[in-house]
């Protein structure tokens, strides 16, 4: 139990990485899977579900206020569930997935209630009764928070439902899954090809 | 004034840390020039107020470029503080163009080189180094243990080619602009960005390429003609013919991916 509220801990804090802090690329899919990979006991599994999301994702570019879902989140998740559940790599993938793209909801209500904040913040802050240095350990904090219950409830809810019905689970289920899962590389190969295209887009 | 041009490099890494719709990095722009503001109002606490006060306009830029900006809004705090109060309001306005022209700009160079650009250039970079150090993440997971360590060679190898030149650009950026003038756009036009960035997509287009057809390779060669081969090979042109599609339309891929999963699952259970 300590070592799985570990990896969402650590998946938590690379999250992080993707708009708060730093963007050093630590949350790009590819390195967050590895990371939690080698965290979970499995750096292979990890690796690949990092690479094959990150070339899923390839079209999401976080510009202006769009807030895309989070491919660290997806990797991570999906480590975390094939490790610590046994669950098929194909269905963690899929959960993982999903899940990002509900984490996607969570980030912009927290953007949401910052804008909400921001009048009184200011106000302090020109006053002189809060300093930034505070301000940015605060929200980092709460951030951060609201990203490890995610994660962590996301994994309580998944994780033990799936051990419950995975013996019912019919064997065209995991043929479907397994060949939706195959054909994940080849689109994002032909979408990195794209997104490589120097022709001007035309909308 | 001298500048700690260190100091304010390593806050830039904040920039985004109170992002809100009402202002985006306004909160993050605030930290970064901070400093730079008490040195210049350590007497005098009422300007230090309305130096802060316009500091939290709207900002929003690219958190790798912003530097940039942000070397030619300290220029300009710098020149605010010099002025008489009866041109004050003058250069405030000086201040806020400067940060909406800039900031606007970069914003536009950055997302098109470092994430349109850089980060699947380094990712497809990551993908051949896996390749050279035969850890083949598309075909399978059984990739002797010998080999762990130069899988993570690989992965640290991608992060140092996004990381390298963003590093540079985020503090030479701040320098640049802050010894920059109107007339080279704060040091911006000193770099060819669009050849740069022409570059790099070619190369990419190139390397992705081959990387296709190589991955085929290992992928289906040995296996004999079956019925098998031909629907998994049916299905997949099918899908990259979609997935192309798809992409005129906007609509991104991971959607393509689990529509794909539904149309399977309801396959298997109706044969």
């Amino acid at each position: 139990m300590l070592e799985l509220i570990i990896a969402c801990a650590a998946l938590a804090l690379l999250e992080m990485d993707t708009t708060y802090l730093g963007q050093f690329l630590f949350s790009r899919p590819a390195c967050t899977g590895a990371i939690m990979g080698y965290i979970c006991g499995d750096f292979f599994l990890g690796l690949q579900l990092g690479v094959f999301t990150e070339l899923l994702f390839i079209d999401f570019v976080p510009v202006g206020g769009f807030v895309p879902p989070s491919g660290a989140i997806c990797a991570g998740i999906g480590v975390i569930l094939s490790t610590y559940f046994n669950m098929d790599i194909y269905f963690s993938f899929f959960i993982g997935l999903i899940l990002s793209l509900l984490f996607a909801f969570v980030e912009k209500a927290l953007r949401k209630y910052r804008s909400k904040l921001l009048p009184s913040i200011e106000k302090q802050l020109i006053e002189g009764s809060l300093t930034p240095s505070s301000l940015i350990a605060q929200s980092f904090l709460v951030e951060y928070m609201a990203v490890f219950i995610f994660v962590l409830i996301m994994i309580t809810l998944f994780g033990p439902a799936f051990c419950y019905i995975d013996g019912n689970i019919p064997k065209s289920l995991h043929i479907a899954f397994k060949f939706s899962y195959f054909l994940v590389p080849w689109i994002g190969l032909s979408m990195l090809f794209i997104s490589f295209s120097t022709k001007p887009k035309v909308d | 004034m001298k500048i700690n041009f260190f100091k304010i490099f390593l806050r830039t890494f904040l920039l985004q840390i109170f992002w809100n719709y009402r202002k985006m990095q306004n909160i993050g722009r605030l930290f970064v020039v901070l400093p730079v503001l008490k040195n210049l109002y350590k007497d005098n606490p009422d300007m230090l107020k309305r130096a802060i006060q316009r500091n939290l306009d709207a900002f929003n830029s690219n958190p790798v470029m912003a530097s940039y900006s942000l070397g030619a809004i300290i220029k300009q705090e710098e020149k605010i503080a010099k002025t008489e109060p009866v041109r004050l309001a003058g250069e405030e306005r000086e201040l806020r163009a400067i940060s909406i022209s800039t900031a606007n700009t970069v914003a536009s160079i950055g997302d098109r080189l470092f994430w349109a650009t850089l980060k699947p250039f380094s990712l497809l970079l990551l993908i051949i180094t896996l390749y050279t150090v035969q850890v083949y993440t598309f075909k399978n997971l059984e990739t002797p243990t010998e080999r762990v360590f130069a899988a993570i060679g690989a992965v640290i190898f991608s992060l140092f080619v996004y990381n390298v030149p963003a590093l540079i650009v985020r503090y030479k950026g701040l320098k640049d602009s802050y010894n920059g003038t109107e007339d080279n756009f704060y040091g911006l036009i000193k770099v060819n960005w669009n050849r740069i960035i022409y570059a790099l997509k070619t190369t990419g287009q190139i390397l992705t390429f081959g990387i296709f057809v190589y991955s085929l390779y290992i992928n289906f060669a040995g296996e004999g003609l079956s019925a098998d081969l031909l629907t998994r090979t049916a299905l997949l042109v099918s899908f990259l013919v979609l997935s192309i599609w798809t992409k005129k339309l906007n609509i991104p891929n991971i959607y393509l991916y689990i529509v794909a999963t539904i149309i399977f699952c309801a396959a298997s259970f109706i044969s």
